[in-house]
């Protein structure tokens, strides 16, 4: 919806000047499930090469699921940070729009992809996720909006994080080509050289009756196959002869390994056991050295595929990261917490391990949000016109249209702010250095001078309890002491101090009174995200976080005192709550 | 694709002609024109006819059988029911399942015995429900439920249909939630401040605002002037409207921001003592704003009377409708009827939980409470287990609903099998759905909650069948559940089928099945749930249990352990032998990862503690465990979560309680507990 509005204002002049040239057409969107990934993955990688920059747009299964575990104006990265984990915890993306879009002579050229997720637990292992969360309230307007849940959930691709996938490949039972291990075994026991030499002289006996065999009679072939199977555990494995040996340790898989690398026309692969460990060795019996090589080739080759099918979805994350273009979001903590946790791996503790953390994976990315604010002086110049485009809103685009629009604004404030989009890769000093992974808030407040309270009937408005707080005995000796007191939801409000250390008295002198208002510092917020405490009404997570933690009088309790944007037009609505 | 199709066809049908349903229960012998017509289909869109003629159905019927759909079983792996689940924990998982997940389809089946035919009548019910909030507003009803990955495929793997659900469903309140509703809107009412808009004080500082105020002034000025010279002023502006409310002449405001409402209220309240503002939320979520003309005091004051009682008839109206699919169980509950499933404690659960009222926190409770709302419930499995002549039948498999449909109704059943062999006479069932009937129905969407509901009412009369019930000779009379033949059968539910655990509805007892029904293998030997420890935070791959229990033999004797039982990679149960094991197992734990002297390094147990991230406690805290709200994948996550999140302080009280009872010395598995 915001998006919508930012749109609106930001595309009218650049639309105008591409309608100019032509009609504008919208590209359409490339929807993508499982049964066309493999194709789409392709074509995109070739998009994704070729653009400038990418814009990213998710569906979820919810937000937040109260009023007050959203945003709000008073949150620092910190807390912003735990209540953008505590929804990528919880909720499910659906659809992930990917926009690759270069810029050639002042022309936007995008491809829209848009893919539909679900969490197929592929390999019975409870991942990539066991359960998910659910929002009605959420749900209920994108299904007005004509939302293809069905597509999804039949047909949408699955995905495993990075962290999953190691944690699979312990786990489950696919043949793993051996690499030799280099550590021989330091000082066989007279049970190992028993182990060695009686696998040493199976092996061998196996060799050279298959060796017989193939060059004697091939009558009775199958029933002495099927005999071979059932006494020595032979078989084939991709047209070659086989052996499976059954292992009960690592120790013995080592032995194996050992013995079978006096030989040079055996292939060892490891079939693991459920729950990890090896279960036997199949040893594959090449018939020359150019076999053997080809062998191993085509088993690289399954690896790959096997991966493929494993990954999912997270190719097209690894691409994007890989590629290392610009990644152009709207709100890039929230959409990034979400991918973090879904592709990367499980959230970290705090906001800065996760910014650095996510760099690494994705070294540039740009919050249109963010970018919005800033230059927003410069469009306030720019006349408003309406944009025609042929006929169709922003309703009949088709899903996923959301990361097209992202990136046509970002394209936009690029040429209002005179930044060549097509030089963002390869110089980042270009204009917009101070947006670049800003994640951050503009800071204006110190949260030093904020004091929450709570405790007063549900519904009183701000102005009341202004009121009530201005007769109350703590202000009589200060009447402009406290700047501004806004409500955060129905049962908790915060109260902005306009001197340093007043908010200290305050805490005090409420502490002192006993009243039925209970009040604390920035720190005990702080700690009720950090905790979890996602109680639906902020007054009971406080009331929570006091109990762990006493009250805090000093309200010096954050390590790092930070400030926060005490912004006008962030204040909340109440009639959105 | 043909199946799909007519389903589709089916359900356009029923979305598309609701009023047209009402009068064919009438025709109840009319011939069917095909035995493949679709199933009943229920949404918002219809619910209302649907639900006038089910009422009828349901007084008329000997009994009902329901089935429901859910968005999942365990909210973790570990939730799962396990053999050392005592059954106050098998309790507490489903309670659990029953909090979080959602309830997508509910199917309904009244069963009628029609004796000019000699047959049962079905009308299967297929209802789409969704936990729609109904109170955007409202932040009271926490709305989010959990889906598991599996489940939901399952449902798309049966073509459940998302979209309907979702965009269709019907939505409703549960008991607790109307009561809670209605105690608010009277506390709404009873404060003064409602009724009219309140915007504050701000004072008007901008000077755009003050401007717009003025402007406003003059405006509303002259439409007063204008009024009361004549009715109609000719007014161009699209924003004003004249129109009358409750019979006074007043200016409906069109096209206004917040701000500027806010500041034309201000403007009224200071300059305009006959007039009032009010604003008043319509049908639609979008509200209303008026200028009204009350010229004295006491008008205002009845204005401001009739508006409230406006907003207040509306707002029960509202909550009403947003009862929803509650009506239909209110329906059950009031005609008393034998309510008959498979399998189906946790489907009652989720009834509970849905429709009734947040679940109690034990059995017992529970059960009674369920017994309150439906004084009769039969469990088909329970039903199928307990009887020879149906075990026999049923081959001595497995119980489940498709299997028992297929084994003992062989004629409706698409099966048809063993000819031969079928001795007993089987009861007729006839299925009706709207004016089309058939003796031999099948929709064939297994899973699909209302054609579930009718396996189980199938299977359900051909057990009656076996159980010496001839509705030929005797038509069913008044309460079915009330005859002898039905009477041991009658509120007994599997608490766990696992573990055999049966609870009695009526008493709130639990029994064993094995009094019931002899020929089913139990669990050979009993656990002693004070003997069990459970040890979590393993590292994941290296030990197994044969490692555990030798390694805990080693020091305590090879007698020591009875057995050893995986609840997850993460995290094993041990049971002694005796329950002094536990406080010394408790004990040396503590001492062996609290002291690096040279005991412990050489000590065989410390290397099931070496990852140092492993803890041990007695089974009062695996309750514990389980009683907690969260659900982490991981059996050790979940433990170490709810023994350092203070909000689920412990009762240490009842642990130590036990400790003192059970166990004489020391207090280690309390702090083994809290240990980081």
């Amino acid at each position: 919806m915001l998006l919508g509005k930012l749109q609106k204002r930001f595309l009218c002049t650049y639309a105008a000047a591409a309608a100019n040239q032509s009609r504008r057409q919208w590209p359409t969107v490339l929807q993508v499930t499982k049964t066309n990934f493999t194709e789409a993955l392709q074509q995109l990688e070739d998009h994704v090469h070729s653009s400038d920059f990418i814009s990213v747009s998710l569906r979820n299964t919810g937000s937040y699921s109260s009023s007050w575990h959203r945003l709000l104006p008073i949150d620092t990265s910190d807390t912003a940070y735990f209540k953008a984990k505590y929804a990528a915890d919880r909720f499910q993306v659906l659809q992930f729009a990917v926009c690759p879009i270069s810029v050639r002579s002042s022309k936007l050229i995008s491809h829209p992809y848009n893919f539909h997720l679900f969490p197929r637990d592929v390999l019975n292992l409870g991942m990539p996720s066991y359960t998910f969360s659910c929002q009605p309230s959420y749900l209920t307007p994108m299904a007005q909006e004509g939302f293809d849940f069905n597509a999804c959930i039949y047909d949408g691709i699955t995905y495993l994080s990075r962290e999953q996938e190691s944690l699979s490949r312990e786990k489950i039972g696919n043949l793993v080509p051996s690499d030799y291990m280099a550590n021989s075994i330091s000082t066989p026991s007279v049970a190992d050289s028993i182990f060695s030499e009686r696998i040493r002289s199976r092996v061998k006996n196996w060799r050279k009756a298959f060796n017989d065999d193939s060059c004697t009679k091939k009558t009775e072939e199958a029933l002495i196959k099927s005999l071979q199977k059932l006494m020595l555990g032979s078989g084939e494995y991709s047209s070659r002869p086989c052996l499976s040996i059954d292992v009960c340790s690592d120790r013995q898989v080592q032995l194996i390994l050992e013995v079978l690398g006096e030989f040079n026309d055996f292939v060892p692969m490891i079939v693991p056991a459920k729950g990890g460990g090896a279960q036997a060795v199949r040893i594959v019996l090449t018939s020359s050295e150019e076999d053997k090589i080809l062998f191993e080739k085509e088993l690289q080759s399954q690896e790959k595929e096997q991966n493929k099918h494993v990954r999912g979805f997270r190719e097209v994350i690894d691409l994007i990261s890989t590629s290392e273009k610009p990644i152009i979001a709207h709100n890039s903590l929230n959409d990034f917490s979400f991918i973090y946790s879904k592709f990367i791996a499980s959230l970290p503790p705090t906001f800065d391990k996760f910014k650095s953390s996510l760099l690494l994976n994705f070294p540039y990315v740009v919050d249109v949000g963010h970018l919005m604010k800033e230059v927003r002086r410069h469009l306030y110049t720019t006349p408003d016109m309406e944009i025609s485009r042929g006929g169709s809103d922003g309703k009949t685009l088709g899903l996923g249209s959301n990361a097209v629009r992202i990136g046509e604004i970002f394209a936009k404030i690029c040429s209002v702010m005179k930044v060549n989009p097509e030089s963002l890769g390869k110089s980042k000093d270009g204009g917009l250095k101070s947006y670049v992974n800003n994640f951050d808030n503009r800071r204006t407040v110190s949260v030093k001078d904020l004091v929450f309270i709570w405790g007063f009937k549900k519904g009183t408005s701000a102005q009341l309890l202004k009121k009530i707080l201005c007769n109350s005995s703590f202000s009589s000796h200060d009447e402009e002491a406290f700047s501004d007191i806004r409500l955060l939801d129905k049962s908790c409000a915060v109260v902005a101090f306009s001197k340093p250390g007043s908010s200290e008295c305050f805490l005090k002198a409420m502490h002192s009174s006993g009243g039925l208002l209970s009040a604390a510092s920035y720190g005990t917020y702080s700690k009720a995200c950090q905790m979890g405490m996602w109680e639906v009404d902020l007054a009971d997570a406080l009331d929570r976080a006091v109990m762990l933690d006493g009250h805090d009088l000093s309200g010096t309790h954050l390590d790092d005192p930070s400030e926060i944007i005490w912004d006008d037009d962030l204040m909340i609505d109440l009639d959105d709550l | 694709m043909k199946l799909q199709w007519l389903v589709v066809r089916a359900l356009s049908r029923t979305l598309t002609k609701p009023s047209t349903v009402s009068t064919s229960r009438f025709f109840s012998s009319s011939p069917a024109p095909s035995p493949d017509f679709a199933i009943k289909n229920v949404t918002r869109q219809n619910l209302d006819p649907v639900l006038a003629d089910l009422r009828f159905l349901i007084k008329d019927a000997d009994f009902v059988s329901i089935d429901l759909e859910m968005t999942g079983i365990t909210t973790a792996p570990w939730r799962d029911s396990f053999e050392f689940d005592r059954s106050d924990i098998r309790y507490l998982k489903i309670k659990d399942s029953a909090e979080k997940f959602a309830v997508l389809q509910f199917g309904v089946c009244p069963f009628r015995w029609d004796s000019s035919n000699g047959s049962f009548i079905a009308h299967p019910h297929n209802f789409y429900i969704f936990p729609r909030q109904e109170f955007p507003a409202d932040s009271h009803f926490h709305d989010e439920f959990l889906c598991q990955a599996t489940s939901i495929d399952f449902l798309a793997k049966h073509h459940f249909d998302f979209n309907l659900c979702i965009r269709e469903g019907i939505s409703y309140l549960s008991r607790a939630q109307e009561e809670e509703a209605l105690r608010r809107l009277h506390e709404e009412l009873a404060d003064p401040r409602s009724g009219c808009s309140e915007f504050g004080e701000k004072p008007v500082t901008r000077v755009v605002d003050i401007l717009f105020s003025e402007k406003m002034k003059c405006r509303i000025q002259e439409w007063q002037k204008g009024f009361s010279f004549e009715e109609r002023s000719n007014d161009l502006d699209k924003r004003f409207q004249t129109v009358f409310f409750k019979t006074r002449p007043a200016l409906q405001l069109n096209g206004f921001t917040r701000n500027q409402l806010r500041l034309i209220q201000l403007v009224i309240e200071k300059h305009f003592k006959e007039l009032v503002y009010i604003h008043t939320k319509g049908e639609s979520a979008s509200a209303n704003h008026y200028i009204v003309y009350a010229d004295t005091d006491i008008d205002k004051n009845l204005l401001m009377k009739e508006v409230k009682e406006d907003v207040h008839k509306e707002a029960i109206l509202k909550i009403k409708s947003a009862v929803g699919f509650r009506r239909v169980i209110d329906i059950l509950c009031s005609e008393q009827k034998l309510i008959v499933g498979h399998n189906c404690f946790l489907d009652i659960a989720h009834i509970h939980s849905k429709f009734f009222g947040p679940l109690p926190s034990t059995a017992l409770e529970y059960v009674s409470s369920i017994h309150n709302y439906f004084p009769y419930i039969i469990d088909t499995k329970i039903l199928l287990n307990a009887n020879y002549a149906l075990q026999m039948k049923m081959k001595k498999g497995s119980t489940s609903l498709s299997k028992a449909f297929a084994l003992l109704c062989t004629q409706i059943s698409p099966k048809i099998e063993e000819l031969g062999l079928v001795f007993n006479p089987h009861v007729k069932v006839d299925v009706q759905v709207d004016d089309m009937r058939s003796s031999s129905w099948n929709s064939g969407a297994k899973h699909e909650a209302g054609y579930d509901a009718f396996m189980t009412g199938c299977v359900f009369a051909q057990a009656c069948n076996y159980l010496g019930f001839d509705f030929n000779l005797h038509p069913p009379s008044g309460n079915l559940a009330l005859d002898e033949k039905l009477q041991k059968h009658v509120n007994l539910l599997y608490l766990s089928w696992i573990n055999c655990d049966i609870i009695n509805l009526t008493t709130g007892q639990q029994m064993a099945e094995s009094s019931l029904s002899p020929s089913r293998k139990f669990p050979s030997s009993k656990i002693v749930f004070q003997n069990i420890i459970i040890i979590w935070g393993l590292s994941s791959t290296k030990l197994k249990a044969r490692d555990i229990r030798e390694c805990i033999a080693k020091t305590f004797g090879s007698t020591s352990i009875t057995s050893v039982y995986h609840l997850d990679e993460t995290a094993v149960f041990v049971q002694f032998s005796k329950t002094e094991f536990v406080s010394k197992f408790l004990e040396l734990k503590e001492r062996l990862t609290r002291s690096n002297s040279p005991i412990s390094v050489l000590h065989h147990m410390t290397k099931l503690f070496e990852s140092g991230k492993v803890h041990a406690a007695n089974y009062e805290i695996y309750k514990e465990i389980c009683d907690s709200p969260l659900s982490k994948v991981m059996f050790a996550d979940q433990a170490n979560a709810v023994c350092t999140t203070p909000s689920s302080t412990p009762n240490t009280s009842i642990i130590m309680d036990f400790m003192a009872e059970d166990v004489v010395d020391s207090p280690y598995a309390v702090e083994a507990r809290c240990s980081k």
